[in-house]
C-alpha cells in the first residue's frame, strides 16, 4: 500500500488547481444535494406546542403539511395541477425564507411568502385564490424552525413542556379531588359538632335574606336533641389535617393553572445540580406520596391503625417505586459536547454515568456538534476521555436508560421515539448531532446526513420498557441499508470524453470527513507515479483487515465547485478512523440482529450435526424415511373447514369420572341452582362453595325423596342409586321409577 | 424496592370473602327451576373469585323476574322502572367510575319497552356487564308475548299464537355502531354461564351477555330440544374467548374455534337458528368509551361549584 500516493482525476475541468478541489469540495454523492432551497425533505419543523387532542403531533414537517393540504383540494391528474404547482411554489418560498435566517410562526412565514409570490408574478389572481383556499385547509400553528444549532434544544423541550403538562393536569386532579375529598370528611364532621349548631353558626349558614323568619335559638336546641353522637377520633382528625397540610403545600406542581406560589425548577444545564436538587427534593417526594396514600385510604374510611400506622412510620424512599415517582415533573439536563470539555465536565460525565444506571426521571439531551476530531486535535487514540458519539453506545450498556441516537436531519422521522423517551418513567439519553460546526461548504442538514449516512453517528433507539430481549428493545430504524457495511448509491457523471458513466459508490466516513474543510488534512493529492490501476475505492479497502490489508491506494470521489469530479487519496490517519467506524456499526447491528454471529454460529453447528446425521443414516434407512415421508399426507393439504371439523380446546383428556357406586350422587359441575332439590330435603341436598348441590348425607332423607328431586331436576342430573333402607314403603315402585336416571 | 406500595398496602386488607358474603339474606322468590337462580350463583361465584368490595359493586334493574336480582345481591341495588335499567346504570358508571356496574334485564325488558335505551347503551360503550335474561315470554305477569317468544306461541295476549318472528338480540347488538362486547350463554351450561359472566366483567366497555334461560312455569319444554341434545349446542371456544374444559367437550362435541375479534363471522353465527351458540361472539377493547370520553377533567370543588351556580343565577338577576 503506498499511502502517500495521490491521482487526481478530472472529468471537466482538468485546469482546476488541487487545492481548490479539496478546500470547496463536498462528497460526490451529495453534490447534487448541496442547494438545499430547491430540495424537498422534512426541513423546516412546525413546532406545536399547544396540543389539542392528545394524539396530536407536537412536530410537523412543512412538506407534510403541504402534502396534507394538497391532498383536500388538489385531487390527482390534470385538474389539480395548477393549485399543486402553486402550493408547491408557496411550500418553496417558506422554506427559502428559513434558509435565509426568518422565522417565527407558521401564519406569518406563510403571509410572508404568499405576498412575494403574488406581488412577483403577473397570474396573481390565480394564486391568491389557491393560497387562500390552502389557507382555509391549515389546520397547524406553530413555530417555524430550521435546521441548525438550536434545533436538539428547541424539539426536546417542547417534548418535554408538553410531557410535563401532561403529567401536571394528571397529578392536579388527582391532589385536588384528595383535598376536596379529606375537606368534604372534616367538614361534616364540624357539622356534626356543638360549634356548628350554636344559633350563630346556623344564622351564618342560611345566608342574608331570609334570616328573619327563622328562629335560631330553637333551631339550635332542636338540632341538638338529633345531633348525630359519632365524631372523627382526635387522632384520625389529626392524621387528615397532617395529610391534608402535606397535599396543599407540595411544590412540584402549582395546583390551579394561575396559582401564584413558587414552584421548583426542573430544567437545569448540568447533572451535578439536577442530582442535587433531586435529592434535596427527596424527602418532600417521599411526605407526598405518603399523604397520598393515606389520604386514599382515609376516603375509602379504610385506615386502619392497627394495620397502617406501623407501616407508614416505616415509609421512606426505600418504599418508592419507578411507577410512584412518575407522577411527578421529570427533569431535564441539556448538555453540549463543549460543555464537558472542562473540569467539571469531567464531573457531570460521571454524574451522567449515575443517572442512566439509576430511576431517576432524569432526561438527558446531549448536543454534540463535532464527532471527528481533525489532525489538529490534541485527543490522541490513548485519551481517557469518553469520546462524545460513544456516549449513547455506553448509555444502552446500562441496560436501564432509555437512549436515542440520531443526526438532527432524522429528528423528525424520531418525533416518536423522543417523546417515549420523555413519558419513559426512568432517565433518558438523547444524543443528537447537530451537524452545526464550523464547517461552511456544508449546511447543518447536510452535516447530519451525512454522519448517519456514513455509519460516523448511526441512529438508534433503546426502550428497556419495551420488552424483554435485545429484538424487542434495541432498534437500527433510520439508518440507510441497514445490512450493509456503508450504504451504496448511483452516481453517474462524464469521464473526459463525455461519455455518461454510472456506478455504485458507497457513502464512508471518509465522504462525511470530505464534507469539511477542517477534515482537508486527511486527504493528499496523488503523486504522478501512482499508477490509476492501483487505486481502489475506501469501502473496497477497508474490506480487507488490519493485520491482511488490501492492495491499492484507497480514494473518495469528491466534486468541487465547478461540479468536476476528483479521487483524493485517504490517509492513513482517516483510514485507520474509518475501519473503526465499521467495527463500531457492525457491533450495532449485531446487536439490531443483523448477521448476528452467534446466530450464525449456532446455525454453522447445527448444520454440521445435520450434516454429520445425514451421513450416518444408510442408504436403507433413507429409503425407508423417504417411503414414511411419502406414505404422510402432506401438511399443507387441504384441511376441513372449521364448521365441519369443530376444534376441541383442552386436548387434554378428561379426568376420569368415577365408576358410579350403588349410592345416589349428582353431576355437581352440571348443576343450575334450581332449588328443585333442595327444597324437598336441605339435609340430604346442599350447595357447595359454587352454589351447586351435591349430596350431603345420603341418610338424611329418603329413597322417595330423592327418586322424586331426580324428576323434578330440570337438567336430570341427580342419580337416586340403590334403597338404602329396605323396610321404605312401596320400595318396588320407587326402584321402577329411579331406572329412568341409573 | 421492587413491591408496589399499593400491592403492600392491599396486602394488609387480606380479608377474603365467601359467596355467602354476597347473598343478602332474601331467599329468592324465583319459581323452582327457574334459569335465574343459575346466574346468581354465577355472579356471586364471580364476585367471590374476584373478591369484589361488596361496597363497590352495584346492581341496577328493570321490571320482570329477571329484575328481582338486586334484591338477592349483597351490593348497592336499583329497581328501576320497566325498559330504564340501561339509563339509570350509565348514570351511575358517569358519576361514580369506581363502582362496577351490572345490569339485569329481561327479554321484555330490553328489547320490547327499552329498546331504545339498549340501542344507545350499546353505542356509548360504557363500562358495565348487561345480563339479558331471555326466557322467551312475560313471567312475572303469567305469560304474555314477549319480543323474542317463538313465532306461534300461546300467551295471554296471542291466544292464536304470536304472529311474527322473534328479534334476535345478538345480531342485533353486533349491528350497533361502537358495539364492544356480546356474548351469548345458557343456563344450563354453569361452567360456561361463569366463565362468559366473567369474561364480560373484565371486559373493558359494554359487555352484553344473552343468557338464555328456562321458565318452568310458562315455558317448560322450550329449551328440551337443546337441552337434551348436547350437539345441537354449539361450543365457540378460543384463547381470547370461552375457554372449554376437557369434561365439557366430553358432553359438547359441538365446537368451532371462533376467534372473537371476527366481527362478521360473529354475525354469521349470531344468526344461527337450528343451533344454540355459547361463547363470546366479539369483543373489541379498543372501541371509544362515552364514560371515558366525558369523564370531568377538573375537580368540582366547592368554591367551584358555587360560582357555577352564582353564573347561572345571574343569568336570570333583573
Amino acid at each position: 500500500m503506498n499511502l502517500a500516493a495521490l491521482e487526481k482525476h478530472k472529468t471537466k475541468d482538468r485546469q482546476a488547481t488541487d487545492q481548490a478541489a479539496v478546500s470547496a469540495a463536498v462528497p460526490a454523492l451529495l453534490a447534487e444535494r448541496r442547494n438545499l432551497g430547491k430540495l424537498r425533505y422534512d426541513y423546516p419543523l412546525v413546532l406545536v406546542d399547544d396540543l389539542n387532542t392528545a394524539d396530536q403531533e407536537f412536530i410537523h414537517s412543512l412538506s407534510g403539511i403541504f402534502n396534507q393540504i394538497l391532498q383536500e383540494i388538489a385531487p390527482p391528474g390534470g385538474k389539480g395541477e395548477q393549485t399543486r404547482n402553486h402550493l408547491l411554489r408557496l411550500e418553496q418560498e417558506i422554506r427559502s425564507l428559513v434558509l435565509q435566517g426568518n422565522g417565527g410562526d407558521l401564519a406569518g412565514l406563510w403571509e410572508l411568502a404568499a405576498t412575494s409570490l403574488i406581488t412577483s408574478t403577473e397570474e396573481s389572481d390565480s394564486l391568491e385564490q389557491s393560497f387562500n383556499q390552502a389557507l382555509a385547509c391549515l389546520r397547524i400553528e406553530g413555530d417555524v424552525i430550521d435546521c441548525n444549532g438550536e434545533t436538539p434544544y428547541r424539539v426536546l423541550k417542547l417534548a418535554w413542556s408538553l410531557d410535563q403538562k401532561k403529567r401536571a393536569d394528571e397529578f392536579r386532579f388527582r391532589i385536588n379531588r384528595l383535598i376536596v375529598k379529606l375537606t368534604d370528611i372534616l367538614h361534616a364532621d364540624y357539622h356534626k359538632s356543638e360549634a356548628a349548631l350554636e344559633p350563630g353558626s346556623l344564622e351564618r349558614s342560611v345566608g342574608t335574606g331570609f334570616e328573619s323568619v327563622f328562629d335560631f335559638a330553637e333551631l339550635s336546641r332542636v338540632l341538638a336533641t338529633a345531633a348525630a353522637a359519632d365524631s372523627l377520633s382526635d387522632n384520625r382528625r389529626h392524621r387528615i389535617q397532617a395529610t391534608l397540610d402535606t397535599l396543599e403545600s407540595q411544590c412540584f406542581f402549582a395546583l390551579a393553572p394561575a396559582a401564584n406560589k413558587e414552584i421548583y425548577s426542573f430544567e437545569f444545564d448540568n447533572c451535578v445540580d439536577a442530582v442535587t436538587a433531586f435529592d434535596q427534593r427527596l424527602p418532600d417526594m417521599v411526605a407526598l406520596i405518603k399523604a397520598i396514600f393515606v389520604a386514599d385510604l382515609e376516603i375509602d374510611n379504610t385506615y386502619d391503625e392497627a394495620r397502617h400506622d406501623d407501616y407508614f412510620d416505616r415509609f421512606d424512599e426505600t418504599s418508592l417505586t419507578t411507577r410512584n415517582v412518575a407522577m411527578f415533573p421529570s427533569y431535564l439536563v441539556c448538555l453540549t459536547g463543549e460543555s464537558l470539555d472542562d473540569q467539571r465536565g469531567e464531573t457531570d460525565i460521571s454524574e451522567l454515568l449515575g443517572i442512566l444506571s439509576s430511576s431517576m426521571p432524569v432526561k438527558i439531551l446531549f448536543q454534540t456538534d463535532n464527532i471527528l476530531s481533525g489532525p489538529d486535535d490534541s485527543q490522541g487514540p490513548f485519551s481517557s476521555r469518553i469520546s462524545q458519539d460513544r456516549l449513547a453506545a455506553l448509555a444502552v450498556g446500562t441496560n436501564n436508560a432509555f437512549v436515542v441516537q440520531s443526526g438532527i436531519a432524522g429528528l423528525y422521522q424520531l418525533r416518536h421515539q423522543i417523546a417515549g423517551g420523555i413519558r419513559f418513567e426512568g432517565p433518558a439519553l438523547v444524543s443528537l448531532f447537530s451537524g452545526a460546526s464550523t464547517a461552511e461548504t456544508v449546511s447543518p442538514y447536510l452535516m447530519s446526513a451525512a454522519a448517519t449516512e456514513s455509519r460516523a453517528f448511526p441512529t438508534f433507539t433503546f426502550d428497556p420498557a419495551a420488552g424483554p430481549d435485545w429484538a424487542s428493545r434495541f432498534s437500527l430504524d433510520g439508518n440507510p441499508q441497514v445490512d450493509r457495511s456503508w450504504p451504496s448509491h448511483p452516481l453517474a457523471y462524464e469521464d473526459q470524453d463525455l461519455q455518461k458513466i454510472s456506478e455504485d459508490v458507497a457513502f464512508t466516513l471518509a465522504d462525511y470527513a470530505a464534507c469539511d474543510d477542517r477534515f482537508s488534512g486527511y486527504f493528499e493529492q496523488f503523486p504522478e507515479s501512482v499508477s490509476r490501476d492501483d487505486l481502489v475505492s475506501l469501502a473496497d479497502f477497508l474490506d480487507g483487515d488490519e493485520k491482511n490489508p488490501r492492495d491499492g491506494v484507497p480514494y473518495v470521489s469528491i466534486v468541487d465547485e465547478s461540479n468536476s469530479l476528483h479521487r483524493m487519496l485517504v490517509t492513513e490517519r482517516l483510514v485507520r478512523a474509518a475501519r473503526r467506524c465499521a467495527d463500531n456499526w457492525r457491533s450495532l447491528q449485531e446487536l439490531g440482529g443483523i448477521d448476528n454471529s452467534h446466530a450464525e454460529q449456532l446455525l454453522k453447528k447445527e448444520r454440521e450435526v445435520r450434516e454429520e446425521k445425514s451421513r450416518e443414516v444408510s442408504t436403507t434407512e433413507r429409503v425407508k424415511a423417504e417411503q414414511a415421508v411419502v406414505d404422510t399426507p402432506p401438511n399443507d393439504g387441504p384441511t376441513a373447514t372449521i364448521e365441519s371439523n369443530p376444534v376441541p380446546y383442552n386436548s387434554a383428556s378428561a379426568e376420569t369420572a368415577e365408576a358410579p357406586s350403588d349410592g345416589p350422587y349428582i353431576e355437581t359441575p352440571r348443576c343450575t341452582t334450581c332449588n328443585e332439590c333442595t327444597q324437598i330435603n336441605d339435609r340430604l341436598f346442599a350447595y357447595d362453595e359454587n352454589q351447586q348441590a351435591y349430596i350431603a348425607d345420603p341418610d338424611a332423607g329418603t329413597f322417595k325423596e330423592l327418586v322424586d328431586a331426580a324428576e323434578n331436576c330440570q337438567v336430570a342430573i341427580i342419580h337416586p342409586g340403590k334403597p338404602r333402607n329396605p323396610d321404605e314403603p312401596n320400595l318396588l315402585d320407587l326402584m321402577t321409577r329411579a331406572e329412568a336416571f341409573a | 424496592m421492587t413491591v408496589n406500595v399499593s400491592e403492600r398496602l392491599l396486602e394488609l386488607d387480606d380479608e377474603v370473602f365467601g359467596v355467602e358474603h354476597y347473598q343478602s339474606g332474601v331467599m329468592p322468590r324465583w319459581c323452582n327451576g327457574c334459569g335465574d337462580n343459575a346466574i346468581l350463583a354465577a355472579i356471586q361465584r364471580l364476585c367471590r373469585d374476584e373478591q369484589l368490595p361488596a361496597e363497590k359493586n352495584v346492581f341496577i334493574s328493570g321490571i320482570g323476574c329477571s329484575s328481582r336480582l338486586p334484591h338477592y345481591m349483597n351490593a348497592y341495588g336499583f329497581h328501576g322502572i320497566h325498559g330504564r335499567a340501561l339509563p339509570i346504570a350509565e348514570g351511575i358508571k358517569m358519576a361514580r367510575r369506581d363502582l362496577n356496574v351490572f345490569v339485569s334485564t329481561g327479554d321484555g325488558d330490553c328489547c320490547s319497552i327499552g329498546a331504545a335505551h339498549w340501542i344507545h347503551a350499546i353505542r356509548y360503550n360504557i363500562d358495565m356487564t348487561v345480563l339479558m335474561h331471555d326466557n322467551g315470554v312475560y313471567g312475572l305477569t303469567k305469560k304474555q308475548v314477549s319480543p323474542t317468544s317463538p313465532r306461534g306461541l300461546q300467551t295471554n295476549t296471542t291466544p292464536r299464537g304470536s304472529y311474527l318472528p322473534p328479534i334476535n338480540p345478538l345480531s342485533t347488538t353486533l349491528g350497533v355502531a361502537n358495539c364492544s362486547f356480546v356474548a351469548q350463554a345458557v343456563d344450563w351450561i354453569p361452567e360456561t354461564l361463569y366463565e362468559i359472566i366473567s369474561a364480560a366483567y373484565l371486559h373493558n366497555g359494554f359487555s352484553f351477555v344473552r343468557i338464555l334461560q328456562r321458565c318452568p312455569e310458562f315455558l317448560p319444554d322450550m329449551f328440551d330440544p337443546w337441552v337434551q341434545s348436547p350437539d345441537r349446542m354449539l361450543l365457540l371456544g378460543h384463547e381470547d374467548g370461552l375457554h372449554i374444559s376437557p369434561a365439557l367437550s366430553k358432553t359438547y362435541h359441538n365446537q368451532e374455534a371462533h376467534d372473537p375479534s371476527d366481527i362478521n363471522r360473529a354475525r354469521e353465527i349470531a344468526s344461527s337458528t337450528d343451533i344454540i351458540p355459547v361463547g363470546v361472539l366479539y369483543r373489541n377493547e379498543e372501541i371509544p368509551r362515552y364514560d371515558d370520553i366525558r369523564r370531568p377533567r377538573g375537580v368540582y370543588t366547592n368554591e367551584k361549584i358555587r360560582a357555577g351556580i352564582e353564573e347561572e343565577f345571574d343569568k336570570f338577576t333583573i
